[in-house]
């Protein structure tokens, strides 16, 4: 009786257990060895090489960035969500794959399209170069890039729980009388409400490791422009790996507690959903 | 007139949805929309409620012209058929929205909320939300919530359509009663003729847009003035036939190999003209005995019966070939001295002179001549 | 039974909303302490530099440090350095693109060059400097896995069979270039040479090539984490790993061999007024001698021979040349990189 629960909870636990000998040399070794590398010369090294200035200000700087880009895509996202979802208009499934596409590019080429766009040579730049105003290798450059690479995430968060947000909800509240923003506030924000803060802390996550479009666009400059992604890229690149990885992990385990919470308001958003 | 419509018609592309609709609904009074899916019905409730704007035509309010007027602006009470319950608010947050965003101060909407939970019969239920509640609790919830702010016209979209059948019927009088308890002025929409018949003050037979037929029930049901309206209102059997004469108190037509029908009553048809005669099952009765003179009759064969419970259901073999379905009653049948037909058996059917709808022939308007 | 659950659901609702939003508010603080008023000193004067990616710790460990304290001793005031260091060719990118650099340390004339043709500066401002803007040197050397396996001692025994090479890569590395006529060089400056020595050389070579990397720094990485039996790099960066106790090589000193020249480049459009006189005191002082002292002292040979003796990890090369020998930056990238490397080598490697 108690050998045969036993075999059947370890034959309940083998798929699992397949998924993670999968997953060990894929995933789970490399992620290990940043913490390995991390502490490697011990806590107190480990907490000495996060308290330098360069560090902090990286870490400051990426934090900041996410904020606002967390923020202003909140806002973007919501706006384009609704505006795709609730009106009809025609090429209106074309701009929605193409708002998507950031997704897909390489970030890189993010990055050199809005140097091409945004640097001197580029149209807007050659228009604000005479005015004095430089965008790129500035914060506000590292801004628009975190912008357009994340936006995509927030979009497709809000999008489905508008599409499926049946109309009838906000005709229900224009017949009782409230105007379109007070059903907005009242009717539409509320359902939206686990998925705006799903969207928003997707897009903080992913602003918080980006580095393919920041590297073309910050001039990584410490103290200056330099986020903690490339911070931890320049730290590799100079050999000092346990720096690297120290900044890595703290990232790593930012990104931990971001993608729980991420799951939990995603699940209770479903749940409610069901109940509903 | 609490709410006159005037010829108000609706596209969408080249599909004409509703086409020059005209109703007038009296001061408390409950208007039945009757049609089948897709027949308009619920687009002309939209218009109404302001949530679709009319092509052409106008909606008047207690004689103000209300036709393009936002919906926010009407304030007409709105049940939809899945009830819109707002999921994230409490059956009290529902209830009292339309006076929050009235700006009604909190002891007023909590008196209006505690009376419409009495109204609908959900007292205690204040705390719950959507999830919790039954269809029927949630269809009393939209109602309340949709009266709550006193609106001039309550519309209801198919209230009645994701309740199940016994709920329903228990449902339908409960609705009746709040409504005239309340006087609101109210038009309701359905594909339910038995619910149509129930609850209506007056009903609009609604067919591809337009309105077939507005009136009384009664008066729908037996003198439906087009063959959609008599087909979709209860069963009826039709005939083509031709007048022999009309002039009279009286009028005689003759249908398939001569056999002449009378009718009491004038009509305006003239003699040779091509009519559709119908008569509905209930009103045939099955007897082996040949016709008084004061009745209409036609003998055929029974080819199928069908044991229903409660009634018998006859098909009839004319001679024309046609089938004809007729009910009996299964009471009339005593064990042992009245027997049921029986197969093949010659019969009689048997109606009165003062039954039947007689209807012009759209399909064959051509009048030859005299024959 | 229903209205129990959701109301314990909203309880552990609450407190887990009550932590989340003072973990966000606890970093939203953090994050824009020091932006506060009264969390924030005085903003120090600041030079902005770009470098390539060998000279980063010289001068952010040393040469910075020691301008930073007579600036300070001369003026009282505090100055930093707000820098960014990547491959040489990465780095003449960045300023071609408009970074806010207001110096820039090449790894070689050739990025300079480009930086005029560009227009980011006017004309060829670092001529003009001291030592035509040469600010140090580091010959190239090869280095191998502790006790020499591949019994590698002059860059002709690159070319044998076998041997696995990492290389900076050439469009992004200064330092790539460099090796590039340091091959070439060694090969054609032989006695019997003859004229297709240096062709067949780097056809050697680079047939040998299995990992290149963007930047002279990232490539020594990449050989430090064990990939390859040699690598070719500045003299500097071999003497700085070994004493910063990296894994553990050897350096060969080549026969013949370049001493690389490591240009700055004053970037005047990017420089206020205000800074001028900042900027020009960082410059001067990097040719002075206290300043030269410390590259020697970092593993760089000084533009002033004479203070080469002071550091004795140097090692003695029999024949060391110079772009110069080849006609200055301009003739050779046109005749070697472009006409041999890129047009014959590289294409002889994959038809």
């Amino acid at each position: 009786m108690n050998k045969e629960t036993y075999r059947k909870r370890v034959s309940g636990m083998l798929p699992a257990g397949f998924l993670i000998l999968v997953m060990l040399p894929l995933l789970l070794l490399p992620l290990a060895s940043v913490f390995i590398y991390a502490l490697k010369g011990g806590l107190p090294k480990f907490a000495s090489y996060l308290v330098t200035r360069d560090v902090l200000f990286a870490l400051r700087f990426s934090v900041i960035i996410a904020f606002v880009t967390a923020g202003i895509n909140t806002v973007l996202g919501t706006y384009a969500a609704y505006v795709l979802s609730k009106t009809r208009f025609p090429g209106r499934e074309q701009l929605s794959i193409i708002l998507s596409l950031p997704v897909a590019i390489p970030n890189v080429v993010v990055g050199t399209s809005l140097l091409l766009l945004w640097g001197p040579i580029g149209l807007f730049g050659q228009i604000l170069g005479p005015l004095g105003i430089q965008p790129m290798f500035t914060a506000a450059g590292v801004l628009l890039a975190h912008i357009f690479v994340t936006f995509p995430y927030m979009l497709g968060t809000i999008k489905p729980v508008l599409d499926d947000l049946q109309t009838t909800y906000e005709e229900a509240a224009y017949t009782i009388g409230a105007s379109r923003w007070q059903a907005f506030r009242y009717i539409i924000f509320p359902a939206l409400k686990g998925g705006l803060l799903t969207g928003a802390l997707l897009t903080f996550a992913h602003s918080l490791g980006e580095f393919g479009a920041t590297v073309m666009v910050s001039g990584n400059l410490r103290l200056r422009t330099q986020t903690a992604p490339l911070y931890i890229f320049s730290q590799f690149e100079g050999g000092n790996i346990e720096a690297a990885n120290s900044v890595a992990a703290i990232l790593a385990v930012v990104s931990f507690i971001l993608f729980s919470l991420i799951l939990y308001f995603a699940g209770r958003t479903r749940i409610k959903e069901e109940r509903r | 007139m609490a709410m006159v419509i005037e010829q108000i018609s609706k596209r969408y592309g080249e599909l004409c949805v509703v086409d020059r609709a005209s109703l007038d609904v009296s001061d408390g009074e409950l208007v039945v929309l009757l049609g089948s899916s897709g027949s308009g019905k619920s687009t002309i409730l939209r218009m109404i409620a302001g949530l679709a704007v009319p092509d052409e035509g106008r909606i008047l309010l207690n004689g103000r012209d209300i036709t393009r007027l936002p919906p926010q602006q009407r304030g007409m009470g709105f049940v939809f058929q899945n009830y819109s319950i707002f999921p994230h608010m409490t059956v009290a947050e529902n209830i009292e929205f339309g006076l929050k965003i009235r700006n009604v101060p909190v002891s007023q909407r909590q008196a209006r909320r505690e009376y419409l939970l009495g109204l609908v019969d959900l007292y205690g239920m204040g705390p719950r939300y959507s999830s919790q509640l039954s269809g029927g609790q949630q269809q009393r919830v939209a109602l309340a919530r949709s009266l709550a702010y006193e609106p001039p016209v309550l519309l209801l979209d198919e209230p009645f359509g994701a309740i199940d059948a016994k709920t329903r019927i228990q449902l339908r009088q409960s609705l009746k009663k709040i409504v005239k308890e309340v006087g609101v002025t109210t038009m309701m929409v359905t594909h339910d003729q038995e619910e149509a018949f129930e609850l209506a003050d007056r009903v609009a037979i609604v067919n591809k847009g337009c309105i077939e037929q507005y009136g009384f029930p009664n008066d729908v049901y037996y003198s439906p003035s087009t063959q959609f309206t008599a087909d979709f209102v209860g069963d009826i059997n039709f005939f083509e036939g031709s007048v022999l004469d009309s002039s009279g108190e009286c009028c005689e037509i003759e249908l398939f190999e001569g056999i002449p029908v009378y009718r009491r009553g004038r009509y305006p048809f003239q003699q040779g003209q091509r009519v559709l005669y119908g008569v509905r099952p209930e009103q045939i009765r099955v007897s082996l005995l040949e016709p008084e003179n004061y009745e209409n009759g036609i003998n055929g064969t029974i080819e199928k019966s069908m044991f229903l419970g409660d009634i018998t259901r006859y098909s009839i073999r004319l001679a024309d070939n046609r089938l004809l379905d007729v009910q009996v009653l299964n009471y009339l049948f005593i064990d042992g001295m009245v027997m049921p037909y029986e197969l093949n058996e010659k019969v009689w059917l048997i109606w009165s002179q003062g039954s039947g709808i007689i209807l012009a022939d759209e399909a064959h308007p051509a009048f030859v001549s005299n024959l | 039974m229903m209205a129990n659950s959701s109301l314990l659901c909203s309880r552990y609702g609450l407190l887990l909303r009550i932590a989340l939003s003072s973990l966000i508010l606890a970093l939203i603080i953090w994050t824009v302490w020091p932006l506060l008023p009264f969390g924030r000193s005085r903003r120090p004067q600041t030079i902005v530099l770009y470098g390539f990616s060998i000279i980063e710790p010289a001068i952010t460990k040393s040469v910075f440090p020691a301008f930073q304290k007579k600036w300070m001793a001369q003026t009282g005031q505090e100055v930093e350095m707000i820098a960014s260091f990547a491959g040489s060719g990465t780095v003449t990118n960045q300023l071609i693109m408009g970074v806010p650099a207001e110096l820039a340390i090449l790894s070689t004339g050739l990025d300079a060059a480009r930086l005029s043709e560009s227009g980011t500066i006017n004309g060829e401002t670092w001529k003009l400097l001291p030592y035509g803007g040469v600010i140090n040197r580091s010959p190239f050397v090869i280095l191998v896995r502790p006790g020499n396996p591949k019994k590698i001692h002059d860059f002709s025994d690159l070319t044998r069979p076998g041997i696995r090479i990492v290389h900076p890569d050439p469009f992004t590395s200064g330092a790539a270039n460099w090796a590039i006529i340091a091959e070439y060089g060694s090969a054609v400056r032989q006695p019997d040479a003859d004229p297709d020595a240096g062709r067949s050389m780097l056809l050697g070579i680079w047939r040998n090539v299995v990992a290149q990397a963007g930047s002279g720094r990232a490539v020594r990485t990449q050989f430090d984490n064990g990939f390859g039996d040699a690598l070719i790099t500045y003299e500097q960066d071999a003497l700085w790993s070994h004493s910063h106790g990296s894994a553990p090589f050897e350096i060969i000193y080549p026969h013949s061999t370049i001493l690389s020249e490591h240009t700055l480049v004053v970037i005047d459009r990017n420089i206020s007024e205000k800074r001028k006189e900042l900027v020009q005191a960082f410059v001067d002082f990097l040719w002075s001698e206290e300043a030269q002292r410390l590259f020697v002292e970092n593993g760089f040979r000084s533009v002033d021979e004479k203070l080469n003796s002071a550091n004795r990890s140097f090692g003695y090369i029999a024949d060391p040349f110079f772009i110069g020998d080849f006609g200055g930056w301009q003739q050779a990238k046109r005749t070697i990189i472009d006409e041999i490397w890129k047009n014959r080598v590289l294409k002889e490697l994959r038809p």
